[in-house]
């Protein structure tokens, strides 16, 4: 054999030697590195089975990753789990350059529980995840995919500790970035879908753009065929009635720009049946009187039945108003003048040009021909007006 | 005084509870919609509508250097955008060609969407849309940047 045929091969031979010693080494050194970051973030501790690194494409992963609250440590209740958690470097963003990647957890539960003063008191403030998730992966993240998750709101401080489940959670977030340029004019984007109890079809969608002088997003938020019986840990302790027939429908709308925001939330609720949870003479008669009520402000449409308004919501983004007046009005016109349907339309509502006094609003609120009632100009907009006239 | 008030209220609502609407507002703009149809084909001005500010889905309509924010993702797509995404649905077998619902276009694009092992959101965003084949700049708005 030639010399330089032997030195090529021993050249060879090490190489893939180094390859192999190196990616042998790839997984155990970022499992290292993972548990310190753990180890090292603020109110959490975290566990998982095992981190794996791939190289084409460039990626991490950790199998069954799970965080609880420290110095509480209760690992059999943690506040976050995932099945898997991956990041793959986007290799486009590499091409121009930069290190951007895309992160996706599957099957991921988190649990908020609302506690107890005292329970409170022990625990160490809010755990930052995303801080010790960002210290194990230094790239940038640019989309966010959730597949098959779970959220559950459980309140501990009230009667039953009821809870709020929601789960078969889709989601997807993109256009996220850390500097306006590498927004490339878009927005940032969250759609997503899920299921609300045993019941409710949920669906999100927010656009936002974060790098605006104050924040500006919009979006929708609905839920629909939720079952009223459902309700029945948040009604009963408080009311001792409960749901047994009926379904609720809310559609959300809003938009905010400059600090203020607008939007008006729609509920819906058909063919609602209430009744005593227990026989005794009061119950019944608060029961009773609850039904009829729900009868006649309902709007007999065959196979709906149902209670609806629009709740108009003005004003700025950390003092929203809920406008109570127009909602009112809203019940009576869906009771007696043109029931309210469900969905998204004429959300949010219109803003009347002027402010209008409450017979005014009743007024022009039950006129057939017209829309639902229109929410009232904030303070802000009703002095922007007459400027406007005088320009035009 | 009391009594008075008492079988007026009574009254109200026993008036009230037969006077129940039993319609929708759906149905009513439905008709509405085509009744300004018909009047805007023949050259007839749209009836007068009550003085109200307007609200368009989105945060700055018609700026085309500003970020475009809106409250739902259609208007978040350029003009016929919506109609490559629902050809590339049909021509998949995810959408019936004759089917125009914008539920049955959502169905079809969460059924694509789980079938390429993305989020079923039933919102066609930039991944999908590169899915179906599409160039997502071809279909999604973006404000003008300078440079």
């Amino acid at each position: 054999m030639p010399r330089w045929l032997r030195r090529l091969l021993t050249a060879g031979a090490i190489v893939v030697g180094l390859v192999v010693i190196v990616r042998l080494l790839l997984d155990p050194v970022a499992t290292h590195f993972t548990r310190k970051a753990l180890r090292e973030a603020d109110g959490i501790r975290g566990d998982f089975q095992s981190v794996h690194v791939t190289v084409f494409p460039p990626g991490y992963q950790i199998r069954r990753l799970k965080i609880v609250e420290h110095p509480r440590d209760d690992w059999k209740n943690p506040l976050f789990y995932a099945e898997r958690v991956a990041a793959t470097l986007d290799m486009s963003e590499l091409l121009h350059g930069r290190l951007a990647a895309r992160a996706r957890l599957d099957e991921p539960k988190i649990a908020i529980v609302k506690r107890k003063k005292k329970d409170d008191a022990k625990a160490a403030g809010v755990p930052d995840v995303r801080d010790a998730l960002l210290r194990a992966l230094p790239a940038e993240i640019n989309r966010i995919e959730v597949r098959g998750g779970e959220i559950l709101y459980r309140d501990l401080t009230a009667p039953r500790d009821p809870e709020i489940w929601v789960h078969h959670l889709e989601l997807a977030v993109e256009n996220i970035a850390t500097r306006p340029n590498r927004t490339e004019g878009r927005p940032v984007t969250v759609s997503g879908s899920a299921k609300l109890g045993r019941s409710g079809d949920v669906t999100v969608f927010v656009s936002a753009n974060p790098f605006a002088r104050k924040i500006e997003f919009a979006g929708n938020v609905s839920v629909e065929g939720w079952k009223a019986a459902e309700l029945f840990d948040l009604i009963e302790p408080a009311t001792d009635l409960q749901t047994v027939a009926g379904t609720i429908d809310v559609f959300a709308e809003f938009k905010s720009a400059s600090g203020m925001i607008t939007g008006g939330v729609k509920p819906v609720l058909k063919n609602v049946k209430v009744r005593p949870t227990e026989d005794n003479f009061g119950n019944k008669l608060k029961a009773w009187l609850a039904d009829e009520g729900v009868r006649l402000l309902s709007d007999r449409v065959p196979d709906r039945n149902a209670v609806a308004t629009i709740v108009p919501i003005k004003g700025r983004l950390d003092d929203p108003e809920v406008q109570l007046w127009p909602t009112v009005v809203g019940v009576i016109r869906n009771a007696f003048v043109v029931g309210i349907s469900s969905g998204f339309t004429h959300l949010p509502p219109p803003t009347a040009d002027k402010p209008e006094g409450k017979i005014e609003q009743l007024r022009e609120g039950l006129k057939k021909d017209e829309g639902p009632p229109e929410a009232q100009p904030t303070e802000q907009e009703a002095k922007q007006e007459p400027k406007k006239d005088k320009k035009s | 005084m009391t009594r008075r008030w008492w079988i007026l209220g009574v009254s109200l609502a026993f008036a009230g509870a037969c006077a129940h609407t039993k319609t929708t507002d759906a149905g009513r703009e439905k008709e509405t919609a085509k009744q300004e149809e018909r009047k805007d084909d023949k050259g007839a001005k749209p009836r007068a509508a009550r003085e109200t500010t307007k609200q368009s889905p989105e945060l700055h309509p018609g700026k085309p250097d500003a970020v475009p924010v809106a409250t739902g993702p259609e208007a978040l797509l350029k003009p016929g955008a919506e109609e490559k995404i629902r050809e590339r649905l049909v021509a998949g077998g995810l959408v019936d060609d004759g089917d125009e619902k914008s539920a049955a276009v959502r169905e079809g694009i969460r059924r694509f969407q789980k079938e390429h092992d993305l989020p079923a959101t039933g919102v066609a965003d930039r991944e999908t849309v590169k899915g179906l084949g599409l160039d997502p700049d071809q279909i999604f708005r973006q404000a003008t940047v300078k440079d």
